[in-house]
């Protein structure tokens, strides 16, 4: 039995760190995603294609997105679909789910109990879903299959690691523990929710299979299931991703100028493509007018955008020296650096803020 | 610090050269082309070298290296021995062209010291003042055109102090910062106002408006929702209802196929039964059958036997025949004549009563000559005892108080005997029981006998009294019992109370009498008139009914009215029976036409019965009597139903049969039903048997035209809506686009008041600072300017103040007249300005080595005055640091020679460089 795997696709989603044109062509690439993870399966040949939750967002979908899924989903019949759905696509009266009009190729899984869908004499495909966006029980609590064969689980929840860790900023829905799913009688579950792939004993999450945003680590994509008649899996990860995304630091330390900083970056991104965010960091000389927007503009052609930020950059004053003067220069800076009531954020600003308008610099008064 | 040697190994025109400095003050003089500004700049260039920085020089510094780099060759090098306040004798050298050269190397020691110094990748000499190559450059460096600037501009000194007070000279002010900051502010951030066109107040919009936007695309994502859920419910509504109309269909049509299957069954059975020819009819006996039927319908509709038991119309004439005539005159005795009788029976009753009460004879009264009054006065004197049966004691006149004593006394003798008892009783219980109680009831005992004994006592006492009293009114009483007796004597009467008491009685009852006697007669007297006005009324009335009476008495008005009555009551039961001639004259009448009809009836049954006898003959039957005739037709009546009952089956079932087939063969009919059958099978598995079971067969057929317009109705609203849902959906928008506005919407809004904030802090310190720092400088600067006025005016100014706000500079003389430093005469406002140069110099190097002053043609706009003046100022000031003077003017030249003989000073004359 071989099944293919994904979840968390997040179509709609918002990215809150692009432009208008840039947003909207990530958008574009989750769906062409989907498309990849569906002509993958084809290629494969897999018994089904299970998607684990959070396909979409209910909040923000879009009616063209109701009518892409059908589409894309029916493009694969008679290959058999298997949605669960997550806590942000879950399976609610205003659902997506419920507006479409599916293909029969494809099932949702609509209820809170994991029902059963046999797939191949022998073999059990048990799915369940949310209907809510929170508070939805785990849904292994007090589950048991009812049959013999082989049997394969798939819902979006979170895993309760032995040890209380758990991904950073995700909220535990539908909270199970690995033991629970051989306690249940699975032989394995395909899951979603988490973002940061795994591939545990006892489940597989196959992460977002399209970056959402920077710094997201592990392979991540589509997972193919191979489930033998024992009920053991052999897994294999697809990298799926329509986009790019990298997270790159450019040191400026001993810049003296602006142009310096553009060749700094470009250095650091020209063999890169998709999307890249450029972290500044390091020491750079005060006369350098440091201006994200201008960094931004120097996007080459090879990149789908550049978007830089100022990391631990620090302005290369000698305020240690400035402080001992006998001037309003010395004062400001010995008030400034004293001062209690700043952070250091905040310190960094003012300091190079009164520097420059005593050095006269009066266009270059707003500092990054 | 002092600068001792420069060298310049390379640098503008100069190649291989020293300049050998004093520790006081140095004159370099020199004619113009003699390179004295190139020293100028070679001195600063030794001591605190060049940046070193990547990148682009700086405006001064591409200046500054365009002035001074070699004329030829590649390098640019000085080097200079300066001498620390510490002792130390360091050597500067700076390759100004690659900047690698460079070092500060301590001379005694022989070690590089560059790191005490190192500056923007270089050693820079002025950091052992406390300042930079910039700082130093503002600071010990004057120019002439810098003297020039304080000269020529109202506040130039002013600004130029608040320069040195904010950055050593190097840059702006404080105040210009601050502005700078302001406008900044201004354009940049702009006010909180609605009308604002700065970025603060655009960004609050722009915030505004991505915040409504979002709103708006979640409220309409919401309706889009809120639609499609509506148009799935409309759609499972028209399903629902096309499902329902399916149902429908597939029960009528499952009836069509069910009545065609039992048609075609029955057509079988009929068609077996018959085949295709029709059967016989059976009518030829109807006349016959008509016969029957009318004689049995006479028969049973035949009239009934009557049989009366009234009297008969003869019966009725007889008696009608002996009826009375009816009776004249009064048949009831009339009111007038039964008043008149009752009046005077009334009168006579009245006067039979008034005889029984005639008054008796007459009373006698005695004679006596004495009032009522005294008659009774008399009476009851004598009922008072005669005296002489006075033995009597007045107790014993007393029985009723006699007895009350005795009983008195009895109960006294009771209470007596009673306290010795109880006295006994005490007596008693000392020898069975407490002392205590029988002492207590020993004294209750003889108090009662005490009590007893005085009461007794008290009332022998009150009867001897009495006794007196009465003894007294009984010796009056005789007295007057006496004299009562003389008189009755006197008036010839017994002397007996009750004789006395009658006679006043007895006249009372004689005066009534009388009167009584005299009423009763008046009474009878009336009573007799009325008795005769009654018989004359009684008598008329009589009269008037037409009877006379025999006489005029009362018995005789009695007799005839007594006999009128009796006529009266035999003329009404004469007029009684006259009056049921009436009645009888109606039943007569009905009588006569019962008989009648009777009659007809009787006729009517012979009639029927010669109808049923002739039934009877025509069937070719037998009966005894007419009722068996009946009872046997009615047998052969029966029999022909049930003969035409079969036929009428038969011709039933045939028509059946003709109807079912309806033109079709047998077989057409069953191939039809066969086809209904599969058509109804087919509908029935399209449909939901749920909904199939729910339907009602019956029914079915009727309610389909309406469940189809329902179907149709809800079909149409499902698309309507799935439409306008469709142009709806184009209208939503993204939220996700809405979401992503708002976000940046808010980070050029947090970008903006980060700014404002970040605006506000720094001039908020900058602000501090300057006024911190001009308050620390203006007494230096008011000191340092106060102790060499007098000097340099000549007395004419003494006194000197610095505006710590704005560290402007006012001066005045004895008159304590204060003005402006800048709006003195420019000789005095030159000195006043070095005096401040020196003093800043002293302030911003404070703690540090003595800063050098190296000035250029610092005079050559001054006349030989105001040149002096300067000159002897410099070699005060020479006497505390090292100054450096570059100078083409021969009179500051003469000046120095004929001035400084001090091993301290030195005058250095530069020889005009050859041409190039």
């Amino acid at each position: 039995m071989k099944l293919l795997h994904f979840a968390d696709l997040h179509l709609d989603t918002p990215f809150a760190w692009a432009t208008p044109d840039l947003a909207r062509n990530r958008r574009r690439a989750l769906r062409q995603t989907l498309q990849r993870i569906c002509a993958l399966a084809s290629e494969q040949r897999v018994d089904a294609l299970t998607c684990g939750g959070d396909l979409y967002e209910n909040e923000r979908f879009t009616p063209d997105t109701a009518a892409f899924l059908r589409t894309t989903f029916a493009g694969l019949d008679p290959l058999p679909v298997f949605l669960a759905p997550g806590n942000h696509d879950w399976f609610g009266p205003k659902s997506l789910y419920r507006q479409v009009e599916w293909s029969s190729n494809v099932h949702v899984f609509g209820d809170t109990q994991l029902t059963p869908v046999p797939l191949t004499d022998g073999f059990t495909l048990w799915g369940a879903g949310h209907r809510a966006p929170a508070n939805t029980r785990g849904f292994l609590d007090n589950f048991h299959v009812d049959r013999g064969g082989v049997h394969v689980g798939l819902f979006h929840g979170s895993e309760q690691p032995a040890l209380g860790l758990q991904e950073e900023g995700k909220i535990p829905h539908a909270p199970f523990r690995a033991e629970q799913v051989a306690q249940a009688g699975l032989h394995h579950a395909l899951v979603g929710h988490f973002h940061t792939p795994a591939e545990a004993p006892t489940h597989t999450y196959p992460g977002n299979p399209d970056p959402l945003t920077f710094g997201e680590t592990g392979l991540r994509g589509a997972v193919l299931l191979t489930v033998a008649d024992d009920g053991g899996v052999i897994r294999q990860r697809f990298h799926v991703a329509k986009s790019e995304v990298h997270d790159v630091s450019v040191d400026l330390t001993g810049v003296t100028h602006s142009g310096e900083v553009g060749q700094r970056v470009i250095s650091a991104i020209n063999q890169l493509t998709g999307v890249v965010r450029v972290t500044l960091e390091g020491e750079v000389h005060p006369d350098v007018d440091l201006r994200l927007a201008d960094i931004a503009s120097l996007s080459p052609a090879n990149l789908d955008a550049l978007l830089p930020r100022l990391g631990a950059v620090t302005v290369a004053y000698e305020f240690d020296r400035l402080k001992d003067e006998p001037t309003v220069r010395g004062r400001f800076v010995d008030d400034v650096m004293a001062a209690d009531s700043l952070t250091d954020e905040q310190r960094r600003k003012v300091l190079v803020t009164g520097l420059r308008a005593l050095d006269g610099r009066s266009n270059e008064l707003e500092v990054q | 610090m002092q600068i001792r040697s420069v060298t310049a190994h390379a640098f503008g025109p100069l190649r291989g050269e020293t300049l050998e400095l004093a520790e006081g003050l140095t004159v370099v003089v020199g004619e113009n082309e003699s390179a004295k500004s190139s020293w100028h700049a070679a001195i600063y260039a030794a001591v605190c070298g060049r940046r070193r920085g990547k990148g682009r020089s700086r405006l001064d510094e591409q200046r500054f290296a365009d002035l001074h780099r070699p004329w030829e060759g590649s390098d640019w090098l000085v080097s200079a021995v300066l001498e620390l306040d510490d002792g130390r004798r360091v050597e500067m050298r700076h390759d100004l062209a690659g900047k690698v050269d460079c070092h500060a190397k301590d001379l005694d020691l022989g070690r590089d010291i560059s790191s005490e110094v190192m500056h923007d990748g270089t050693p820079d000499g002025a950091r052992w003042l406390g300042l930079d190559r910039d700082s130093f450059v503002a600071s010990a460096c004057v120019v002439q055109t810098q003297l020039l600037q304080v000269l020529d501009e109202a506040d130039g000194l002013q600004e130029h102090l608040q320069r040195a007070a904010a950055t050593a000279g190097t840059d702006a002010t404080a105040a210009t910062a601050l502005d700078c900051i302001d406008e900044f502010a201004r354009e940049r951030i702009g006010l909180e106002r609605a009308n604002s066109t700065r970025p603060l107040q655009r960004a609050i919009v722009g915030r505004q408006r991505a915040d409504e936007e979002l709103s708006r695309c979640r409220r309409a994502h919401e309706e889009y929702l809120t639609r499609v859920e509506t148009v799935d419910e409309l759609h499972e509504l028209g399903t629902a209802k096309v499902a329902t109309v399916r149902a429908h269909e597939a029960s009528a049509a499952a009836a069509v196929a069910e009545q065609l299957s039992t048609g075609a069954r029955r057509a079988t059975e009929l068609h077996g039964m018959y085949g295709d020819m029709p059967p016989a009819s059976v009518a030829d006996d109807d006349a016959l059958a008509r016969q029957v039927a009318a004689a049995l319908d006479g028969w049973f509709s035949r009239p009934e036997q009557t049989t009366t038991t009234q009297r008969s119309s003869s019966q009725l004439q007889e008696e009608l025949a002996a009826l009375p005539q009816v009776p004249d005159g009064d048949t009831e005795p009339h009111a007038s004549v039964q008043k008149g009788v009752n009046e005077v029976t009334r009168v006579n009753t009245q006067l039979e009563q008034h005889s029984r009460s005639r008054p008796s004879a007459e009373i006698e009264v005695p004679q006596v000559a004495a009032g009522d009054d005294e008659l009774l006065d008399l009476a009851r004197a004598l009922d008072v005892p005669s005296p002489d049966r006075g033995s009597v004691t007045p107790l014993q006149g007393m029985p009723g108080r006699h007895t009350a004593r005795h009983a008195t006394t009895r109960s006294n003798a009771v209470i007596i005997a009673a306290g010795a008892a109880l006295a006994a009783l005490g007596g008693a219980l000392v020898a069975v029981t407490s002392p205590v109680v029988s002492v207590v009831v020993l004294v209750a005992g003889l108090a009662v006998v005490v009590t007893g004994v005085i009461r007794r006592r008290a009332v022998r006492g009150q009867s001897v009294a009495r006794d007196n009293a009465v003894g007294q009114a009984h010796a009056q009483a005789a007295w007057r019992r006496d004299q009562a007796v003389a008189r009755c004597a006197h008036l010839g009467i017994a002397a007996d109370p009750t004789t006395l008491r009658a006679i006043p009685v007895a006249r009372a009852h004689a005066v009534g009498l009388a009167s009584h006697v005299a009423q009763w007669t008046q009474q009878d007297g009336e009573l007799r008139a009325r008795m005769v006005a009654a018989c004359g009324e009684l008598a008329g009335t009589l009269a008037a009914r037409g009877y006379t009476p025999t006489g005029a008495d009362r018995d005789a008005l009695l007799a005839a009215a007594d006999w009128y009555q009796q006529e009266c009551r035999h003329r009404a039961e004469q007029a009684s029976a006259a009056a049921r001639r009436g009645d009888l004259e109606a039943r007569l009448s009905v009588t006569r036409a019962a008989e009648q009809r009777a009659e007809q009836d009787e006729q009517e049954r012979l009639r029927v019965a010669a109808a049923v006898r002739a039934a009877v003959g025509a069937c070719s039957l037998d009966a005894a009597t007419d009722d068996q005739a009946a009872a046997v037709l009615q047998e052969w009546v029966s029999e022909r139903e049930t003969q035409l009952e079969e036929v009428s089956q038969v011709e039933r079932e045939w028509a059946e049969l003709r109807a079912l087939l309806a033109g079709r063969s047998l077989r057409n009919l069953q191939q039809e039903a066969s086809s209904a059958r599969d058509k109804a099978s087919q509908l029935a598995a399209a449909v939901d048997q749920t909904t199939l079971a729910s339907v009602d067969p019956s029914s079915a057929v009727d309610l389909l035209p309406v469940l189809r317009q329902e179907a149709s109705l809800a079909e149409t609203q499902a698309a309507a809506a799935r439409g306008e849902l469709k142009l709806f959906a184009g209208s939503i928008g993204s939220v996700a686009e809405a979401e992503e506005a708002v976000e940046r919407a808010a980070a050029e809004l947090a970008r903006v008041r980060e700014l404002a904030n970040t605006l506000t802090l720094t001039r908020s310190f900058l602000s501090e600072a300057q006024t911190r720092v001009h308050r620390s400088i203006a007494p230096i600067l008011a000191a340092t300017v106060k102790r060499n006025l007098p000097i340099l005016t000549g007395d004419r100014y003494t006194d000197a103040i610095v505006d710590p706000t704005t560290l402007e500079v006012q001066v005045c003389g004895s008159s304590r007249s204060w003005r402006n430093a800048s709006r003195l005469s420019y000789g005095t406002a030159e000195q006043v300005y070095l005096l401040l140069r020196v003093a800043l110099a002293d302030h911003l190097t404070h703690g540090y080595d003595t800063c050098p002053l190296l000035l250029d043609d610092v005079t050559v706009h001054a006349d030989a005055t105001r040149t002096r003046k300067i000159l002897d100022l410099l070699l005060e000031v020479a006497a505390s640091r090292q100054v450096v003077l570059f100078t083409q003017e021969e009179q500051v030249a003469t000046w120095a020679r004929e001035t400084l003989h001090s091993p301290r000073h030195a005058i250095r004359e530069l020889e005009a460089l050859p041409n190039a």
